[in-house]
């Protein structure tokens, strides 16, 4: 494979309105005010006085879903009022947050609106291809909503129970994560050899996409073009899958089940579409497909397990540990290393960007360029470096931003723990049951992937060619005059060290 | 001690934590009212730790029954305070109870759900009311009572059985599980013997009748 250096495509920032359709609500007939939730929030989104039923700024949040995580009151079955009338606000709760009817868990004040009862309508018309496609993360979490231990590794049977539920494809984002580590490697090595913008972002996490529109809108281009893994997956299956196998893109029902609340906004964006179709038509949570499998009477834990489907769904050890802090750094790494030196990268576990600290940097060097790279989680630590950039005082080359504390394993839609005590701990058996994942696959490396190296060879011919740039690429929106919106100017804490 | 009033065959093995298990004159939850922000966070707490029988793990999809605590964060004005038995010394609610189902262990005052006949006596008994009535799940289904059946529907109506707090003394050691959970320190278990204050005020409080 060839990597080219031509056409550099810079993203355009037209202003728009915002989203009209809020994901993340507050029940103001529940909420206590204990303001927990805006503990977490990054952004300071949350506003109310304590004691008080708060409220969700629409215009500020990112839909990280933190909130959710944390809130702990729920609705108490028998709060003054005969069991009847319980159960019948329990229904009305129920339907406002498109939650499923025979759900027997506790409902809590801070929720988002859920997708489960579209999928499961649309899975019953007649003359659809099924395709649903999973994130990194939700492999090592969905055990946990029956009841195993933390982190349990299930890619088997989670392919095993979306075939059970109907679905003719279960293709992986895992795969849409190689392909993004080609086209994102590509264009790192082109802006570090042709001048910028420097430094370069990530663009997978849509909450920190949604974030550096809302508080950063004059670095837009700093971020990568690139459409995320769920995304570019999205646009494959219409278009590279749909001839192989030999549906009509039009027919085609695409799902997919990710970690993250903000990613239903993100397939609802206007821009993610190729020729006219939706990349990704519907999303769901870590927990709604725990809701669905559960409603469906399968047996989750004693399915067998089963394999992802050929092309579309084979994906590398770097693919994989997209899913926690660090890893789209590691896995790029992996790569535009061997891109850039024609060597064999030395050791490809790469310790330094592996930590839990809130900003890690580090300089790799790579061939002649001592590359230098950063990786933050948590959007309340982007602010400090981001300033910097602003200030033209930043001289990272690679920056890799994830907006939940720990990475997608920690994202909104996962399993929700109801003791806090239990949330490092588990954030920790995720994190490294990924990279046991990771060890344990034959290919770890993006570019090696042979299901990859076909579908440059015989579709998208070369990282950052004309029909990438025009199925995997994306522009992003200017949503608001930037940081001087913010209310509260709350310092970002920066705890990172140098490597070198 | 001499709190055992009736010669109950179960072991008493259900006393964890070990500074529970030398003779205390009572030991209990106590709240710094003016700092509970009213998040529940004890609550849900308690019944994460209180419904093992039902397969409940850590994550809230695992909870397949109603959330039924042992300690209640009430709201009064612009206060919150959580509110759980006291562990009272002389317990009303065991004098109350017909069928001696409610019976002291070192101090922990505790009712034993299978001997309770639902007849709520403790729940008016209770000076705080920190005692509810509640049905009784196993494996996460609803427990019957056969001798009380509903002769229309040709089915046994479930059985209920009073609950309160229980220090945790199935936990095995450690902080009771609200303790552990608040975020803001909000409560402490206090041991009356290692805690003298309360022994002297209730000569001043409570004078004897
Ligand atoms: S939404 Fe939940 S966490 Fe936030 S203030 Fe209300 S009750 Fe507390
Ligand atoms: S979803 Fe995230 S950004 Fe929005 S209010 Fe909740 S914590 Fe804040
Ligand atoms: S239930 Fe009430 S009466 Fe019984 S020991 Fe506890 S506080 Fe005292
Ligand atoms: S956990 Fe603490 S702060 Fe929260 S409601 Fe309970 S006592 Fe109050």
């Amino acid at each position: 494979m060839s990597i080219t250096t031509n056409n550099a495509s810079s993203a355009p920032c037209m202003e728009t309105t915002d989203y009209t359709n809020p994901i993340i609500h507050i029940d103001p007939s529940m909420c206590t005010g204990c303001r927990r939730c805006a503990g977490v929030c990054p952004v300071d989104a949350i506003e109310g006085q304590p004691g008080e039923p708060q409220t969700v700024n629409a215009d500020r949040c990112v839909i990280c879903g933190q909130c959710v995580q944390i809130c702990s009151v729920y609705a108490s079955d028998w709060a003054g009022s005969s069991p009847q009338e319980a159960a019948s606000r329990r229904q009305e709760r129920l339907r406002e947050r498109d939650m499923p009817a025979d759900i027997g868990e506790p409902l809590f004040a801070a929720y988002y609106s859920g997708s489960l009862n579209k999928v499961t309508d649309m899975m019953t018309k007649p003359g659809q291809f099924r395709i649903v496609q999973c994130a990194p993360a939700i492999r090592v979490s969905i055990a946990e909503e029956f009841g195993m231990p933390f982190g349990t590794l299930t890619p088997g049977k989670m392919a095993a129970a979306l075939r059970r539920l109907g679905f003719d494809r279960v293709y992986d984002t895992n795969f849409g994560a190689d392909v993004t580590i080609m086209e994102e490697g590509t264009e790192l090595i082109r802006r570090v050899t042709e001048g910028g913008p420097l430094p370069m972002f990530t663009s997978c996490c849509p909450a920190w996409v949604r974030f550096a529109e809302i508080e950063y809108p004059d670095l837009l281009d700093h971020l990568s073009s690139c459409k995320s893994p769920m995304q570019m997956l999205g646009s494959l299956v219409k278009t590279y899958g749909a001839q192989l196998d030999e549906v009509e893109p039009a027919n085609i029902y695409s799902v997919a089940i990710m970690p993250c609340t903000c990613k239903q906004f993100e397939c609802d964006r206007p821009e993610m579409e190729s020729d006219g179709y939706r990349d990704v038509d519907e999303v769901l949570t870590t927990r709604e497909l725990a809701y669905w499998i559960k409603k469906s009477g399968i047996d989750f834990m004693n399915l067998p397990d089963e394999e992802f489907d050929s092309p579309l769904g084979r994906y590398s050890g770097a693919g994989s540990i997209f899913g926690v802090t660090g890893g789209v750094m590691e896995a790029a790494i992996r790569t535009g290393y061997e891109l850039l030196t024609n060597e064999k990268l030395p050791k490809l576990q790469l310790d330094f960007v592996r930590g839990e600290e809130g900003i890690r940097v580090a300089e790799v060097q790579v061939g002649e360029l001592e590359l230098k790279v950063a990786v933050v989680a948590g959007l309340q630590h982007a602010y400090g470096l981001l300033d910097r950039v602003q200030a033209g005082e930043c001289d990272y080359h690679f920056i890799e931003v994830m907006g939940c504390p720990a990475g997608c394993i920690s994202g909104g839609g996962q399993p929700k723990l109801m003791l806090e005590k239990h949330r490092i701990e588990a954030y920790r058996a995720r994190k490294s049951s990924i990279y046991g994942h990771d060890a344990g696959l034959q290919v770890r490396k993006s570019h090696e992937n042979p299901h990859i190296i076909k579908l440059y060879d015989e579709f998208l011919g070369e990282p950052l060619g004309h029909v990438s740039h025009h199925l995997l690429h994306t522009t992003f929106q200017k949503r608001g005059p930037g940081k001087q919106s913010r209310s509260c100017d709350a310092p970002a804490k920066e705890t990172g060290s140098s490597i070198h | 001690m001499s709190g055992t009033r009736n010669a109950l065959s179960r072991p008493m093995s259900r006393m964890g934590a070990a500074d529970r298990t030398s003779a205390v004159a009572s030991s209990f939850v106590v709240a710094d009212a003016g700092h509970c922000i009213g998040c529940k966070a004890c609550e849900l707490a308690c019944f994460a730790v209180h419904s093992q029988t039902n397969g409940i793990g850590a994550s809230v999809g695992t909870v397949s029954v109603p959330v039924v605590p042992k300690v209640y964060v009430v709201r009064a004005g612009d206060t919150y305070v959580p509110v759980q038995c006291r562990h009272c010394e002389n317990a009303p609610c065991a004098h109350a109870c017909p069928v001696q189902a409610i019976r002291q262990e070192n101090g922990v005052v505790m009712i034993d759900e299978e001997l309770c006949i639902s007849c709520t006596s403790c729940v008016l008994a209770c000076p705080f009311g920190a005692i509810e009535v509640s049905t009784v799940y196993r494996e996460g289904r609803v427990m019957t009572q056969p001798g009380l059946t509903d002769r229309a529907a040709h089915k046994a109506l479930p059985r209920t059985a009073a609950g309160k707090c229980d220090l945790c003394a199935d936990t095995n050691g450690g902080q009771p599980a609200c303790v552990e959970a608040c975020p803001n320190d909000v409560l402490r278990l206090a041991i009356v013997e290692s805690d003298p204050l309360p022994e002297r005020r209730r000569e001043v409080f409570f004078p004897r009748l």
